[in-house]
């Protein structure tokens, strides 16, 4: 992920400021594996250009969320909801790797994303 | 089984008894007594500590008043972990009862969610129903329910009305008798000490010769080192819900009756008293 | 009560015993952590309400005061209050704590008695079902036992029934037996006394004839009296007979000094005509004995030992020519040997009987060779070919011995049975059968007379033509062999009572008796020998130990030991006196000489 320019502020886990830079060959540290996440939009959000992501596993879906509104430049105030299987929306410091895992199909992580509340 | 019921029903009125003490440096008209209260196990601090609030509301200025949060030795205590689960992991090896301690000012932002209405603990709720029906069953049974069925389930448990929720849970906790269980178990497993916030993976309650996993071949499986060596002395307890299962307890029943309210089994590893 | 889980029972224990665990564990915690609190939080709470209205109630009281000012007042009393209430909290939280602490120990105690009751009950349990386990097998053991109890006792009813009835059986079949032969006595003293009739009829007639013959004198011819001495002894035992019919044709007037009288004269004056032509040659086929004796050599020391059968060696006999030794056994078998360079050289085995062999005899020419045997036949082979040529059967027991008759067409046999039977070699049939009434141990035969020796210490004496017995004479043993002297003048007998003893035939008396120390005979069917000159007499005991004894002198010659392990069965003296052999029990056969 390229985003160490907008670096999200609430997760203290990681450094993501320090992560040097881009691709998928994120390699210095042994735990920052990378998982696939394919995000789709739900209703009348607008679409993302790029749906495939490569996240570390240890982001948040919270720091996930935070990125997703900046790119797709949405208002402080507009909420984004995230939901993994079109059922439920996971906890906002629940790790994407946890998700993966759990939810994953075909490699990758398939994501909804929806400024409303598409399934309560 | 009437045992089974049994098991239930102690889950669900499981309670703690814990004192509330105002943090000192608050700035309060009168000293604050502190408050003592028996919270249920299974059930989320923002959701029953109300009278807590009014109590320390009583003795500060109502300019002072921001959202309440607590801590424990130190340590923010996240409001959206079962309270048994925030018990067992941080102070079970404590003397009763529960010190915690309230603030109402430098909320954390980084380590606590914000709780501003009952709606988020509900919503959050019934996210971790459907996650968890999603491991057990692909998220059909709770998709078949209605609206007014997951509601009864968010009343049930605000309400502390056992017959309620379980009218509705045990939908939840039906499978294919062919199967001999759910599809996988939802589990968490937490830790005092560590850099995950918990670890939940994917695990079948049936091997594929059909022998029911235990509690131990779970732990195996993913937290091996919980799991003493025959010469060891024992490193870790394995609490659920303020007890030690034996290991070769099945993790299908475990699922079916020391889950929490919310459909999930947390575990909570913490380091055996080493006296 | 949540899906459809079944329990097999032989898991419910375990599954009940972290049940059990979970159970015990939760209502532990709650004793610990809620019950413990339960009522003081109750209490202190309700403590709380009541300070904090009377809190409320006192500012409501005094309205007008400042905020200080009514803390001021209150203070004292409610820091007081307050103070104690903190006292009493701090004194309450320590009882609380002190409770708690004995409250887990009891639970501690609790939870181990609990353990330890659920234990005695498991041995409990595992004790009452070895002790019905055990109950059940005494029962079954109980039942079993009676079960036996009445089988035997039932059995025993049957064995004693069954005894009644043979013994009942037995008396019947004596008395059946003794009335049958009072009865064939019966019929023998008719038959004799019409015989007799015939005769003096006939002699009556005939000196009729003879006294008108008498008054015309006659040549006599002395060489035609020869002539017919010869033809009656070429004939042989075929003119034995005295039957009423053929004599008168027969006999020509040349006769006159044999006047044929009664049965019983003929048959002692055949005798005395025997002795005479015995050292005038036969003229019998290939193989002809050498004169009277030839070298007959007393052994002294075993040539040869070897295994003859396996199993017993039940007969031995040399043939007529010396050359050939036949020896047959319990294993169905005549083995032919020949006797070459002091050794016994195995040349073929005679096959076809189907129990063991009682008794052998080779053919005056040596051609054929008669075995006796216990499946009730006997059976004659060619010596040349081995193969056999004839089975005999009828017999209805073991058959003891068997001989041929001196013109090799007839063949007598002895058996088990009680029966001799005479057979017929062209026709392959039996032609006669009497009933000796005794078993039959032993057979050997004249050209007239059929000499039996039998179980009940008898020898019976037979004319072959009449099937009736002609003489008995008493032993005091069971009689077990005969055999008779080369020029058939004398009958040597061997009996169960240890003696072997010579039996004069023209007088019929005992001419000598012999018995050594030591010497005991070993079965019903040991056979004795003469030797080929009748000087001397072979036995071989029940020891193993060949005896020999000098008939002249009627002392034991020699003692032949060490080389039979077991009971010695059978002895043959080689027809050229210079072998002797013997057989034994243990399968061993001995080749003695004197060499």
């Amino acid at each position: 992920m390229s985003e160490n320019a907008e670096s999200p502020t609430e997760t203290t886990k990681e450094d993501p400021t320090t992560v040097p830079p881009p691709a998928e060959n994120s390699g210095t540290h042994e735990e920052k594996k990378k998982i696939d996440i394919l995000l789709k939009a739900v209703g009348d959000t607008p679409i993302m250009k790029t749906k495939k992501w490569a996240v570390e596993k240890g982001r948040t879906v919270q720091s996930l969320s935070l990125f997703i509104s900046r790119f797709l430049k949405l208002e402080p105030s507009e909420q984004l909801f995230i939901y993994v299987n079109q059922s439920f929306a996971p906890s906002p410091d629940q790790e994407v790797g946890v998700l993966f895992e759990c939810f994953g199909s075909d490699g990758k992580l398939v994501l909804h994303y929806c400024k409303s509340q598409a399934w309560g | 089984m009437a045992d089974d019921k049994d098991v239930l029903r102690d889950v669900w009125f499981g309670r703690i008894p814990t004192c509330f003490t105002l943090y000192q440096d608050e700035i309060t008209e009168r000293e604050a007594e502190p408050f003592y209260l028996l919270l249920p196990r299974v059930s989320y601090l923002t959701l029953v500590t109300d009278k807590v609030k009014k109590h320390f509301h009583k003795v500060m200025r109502q300019e002072d008043l921001e959202e309440m949060w607590f801590e424990y030795e130190g340590t923010p205590l996240k409001w959206h972990y079962p309270i048994g689960v925030l018990f067992d992991l941080h102070a079970s090896n404590t003397a009763l009862p529960w010190n915690i301690t309230v603030h109402f000012k430098d909320f954390p932002e980084r380590d606590l969610l914000h709780c501003p209405s009952n709606s988020v603990i509900e919503a959050h709720f019934m996210s971790s129903i459907k996650e968890a029906d999603a491991l057990k069953h692909k998220g059909q049974v709770v998709n078949e329910m209605q609206k007014k069925d997951h509601k009864q389930l968010w009343m049930g448990l605000q309400n502390d009305k056992f017959d309620q929720f379980w009218a509705m849970n045990r939908k939840l906790m039906e499978y294919p008798t062919e199967e001999g269980g759910f599809r996988y178990i939802p589990f968490r497993i937490y830790q005092t000490m560590s850099d995950r916030p918990f670890i939940q993976k994917l695990f079948r309650p049936v091997s594929s010769e059909g022998h029911a996993h235990t509690l131990g071949d779970l732990l195996k499986e993913v937290f091996p080192a919980a799991i003493p060596q025959d010469d060891e002395q024992k490193k870790y307890l394995i609490v659920i819900h303020g007890i030690e299962p034996l290991l070769e307890t099945p993790v299908q029943w475990l699922s079916e009756h020391l889950s929490h309210p919310d459909n999930f089994l947390h575990i909570s590893i913490i380091p055996a008293p080493s006296d | 009560m949540l899906g459809t889980r079944v329990m097999s029972g032989a898991r419910c224990r375990t599954e009940c015993w972290w049940k059990r665990h979970i159970a015990e564990q939760l209502k532990q915690r709650d004793r610990v952590q809620r019950q413990a609190f339960e009522e003081i939080i109750h209490q202190y709470n309700r403590l709380l309400e009541k300070s904090d209205l009377q809190a409320v109630l006192s500012e409501r009281l005094q309205p007008d005061k400042s905020d200080l000012q009514n803390r001021h007042d209150l203070s004292p009393g409610a820091d007081e209050e307050l103070t104690e209430l903190h006292k009493k909290r701090g004194e309450l939280a320590q009882n609380v704590i002190e409770l708690n602490n004995q409250m887990q120990q009891k639970d501690k105690e609790i939870q181990t008695n609990e353990a330890k009751m659920l234990q005695y009950q498991q041995r409990i349990s595992e004790l009452e079902a070895e002790c019905r386990e055990l109950r059940n097998s005494l029962q079954d053991l109980e039942r079993a036992n009676q079960t036996l109890k009445d089988e035997y006792d039932a059995l025993q009813i049957t064995f004693s029934a069954l005894e009644e009835k043979l013994r009942r059986t037995t008396e019947d079949n004596q008395e059946l037996v003794s009335r049958w032969m009072a009865e064939k006595a019966q019929e023998a003293n008719r038959l004799n006394a019409e015989n007799e009739k015939d005769t003096r009829r006939r002699q009556a007639k005939l000196q009729k004839d003879l006294a008108e013959a008498a008054k015309e004198p006659l040549p006599l011819d002395p060489d035609d009296d020869i002539e017919v001495l010869s033809e009656d002894a070429s004939d042989g035992a075929g003119q034995a007979d005295v039957s009423p019919s053929r004599t008168p044709g027969r006999t020509p007037s040349k006769r006159v000094s044999q006047p044929p009288s009664g049965l019983l004269d003929s048959i002692s004056s055949i005798f005395g005509r025997r002795s005479v032509n015995s050292f005038s040659g036969l003229t019998d086929g290939a193989e002809t004995h050498t004169g009277a004796c030839a070298e007959v050599r007393v052994p002294s020391t075993a040539l040869h030992t070897f295994d003859a059968h396996d199993g017993e060696v039940n007969a031995v006999c040399f043939s007529p020519g010396s050359r050939l030794l036949a020896t047959g056994g319990m294993d169905r078998r005549v083995k032919l040997w020949e006797v070459v360079s002091g050794r016994c050289e195995h040349k073929g085995s005679l096959t076809g009987s189907n129990a063991g062999i009682t008794s052998i005899e080779f053919d005056s020419a040596g051609s054929y060779l008669l075995a006796a045997s216990n499946d009730f036949a006997s059976r004659i082979w060619t010596v040349d070919d081995f193969r056999l040529r004839h089975t005999l059967t009828g017999h209805s027991g073991k058959v003891l011995s068997a001989r041929f008759l001196l013109d090799n067409a007839r063949i007598v046999s002895g058996s088990y049975d009680r029966t001799l039977k005479l057979w017929d070699l062209r026709s392959k049939v039996c032609m006669k059968t009497v009933f000796a009434g005794s078993s039959c141990n032993d057979i050997v035969c004249t050209e007239q007379c059929v000499m039996s020796g039998h179980f009940d210490k008898k020898v019976r004496f037979w004319d072959i033509r009449s099937e009736s017995i002609v003489r008995e004479l008493e032993l005091l043993g069971r009689v077990t062999s005969l055999d008779l002297n080369h020029d058939r003048t004398e009958l040597l007998t061997c009996s169960r009572d240890d003696l072997v003893k010579i039996i004069d035939l023209r007088s019929n008396a005992v001419r000598q008796s012999f018995s050594a120390q030591g010497f005991k005979c070993g079965s019903d069917w040991t056979r004795v020998t003469f030797s080929p000159d009748g000087c001397y007499v072979a036995a071989g005991s029940a020891e193993g130990t060949l005896f020999v004894w000098n008939v002249l002198t009627g002392k034991l010659e020699r003692t032949l030991d060490k080389h039979h392990s077991s009971a010695i069965n059978a002895v043959s003296w080689s027809p050229s006196g210079a072998h002797v052999v013997s057989v034994e029990k243990g399968s061993k056969a001995v080749l003695w000489s004197d060499m």
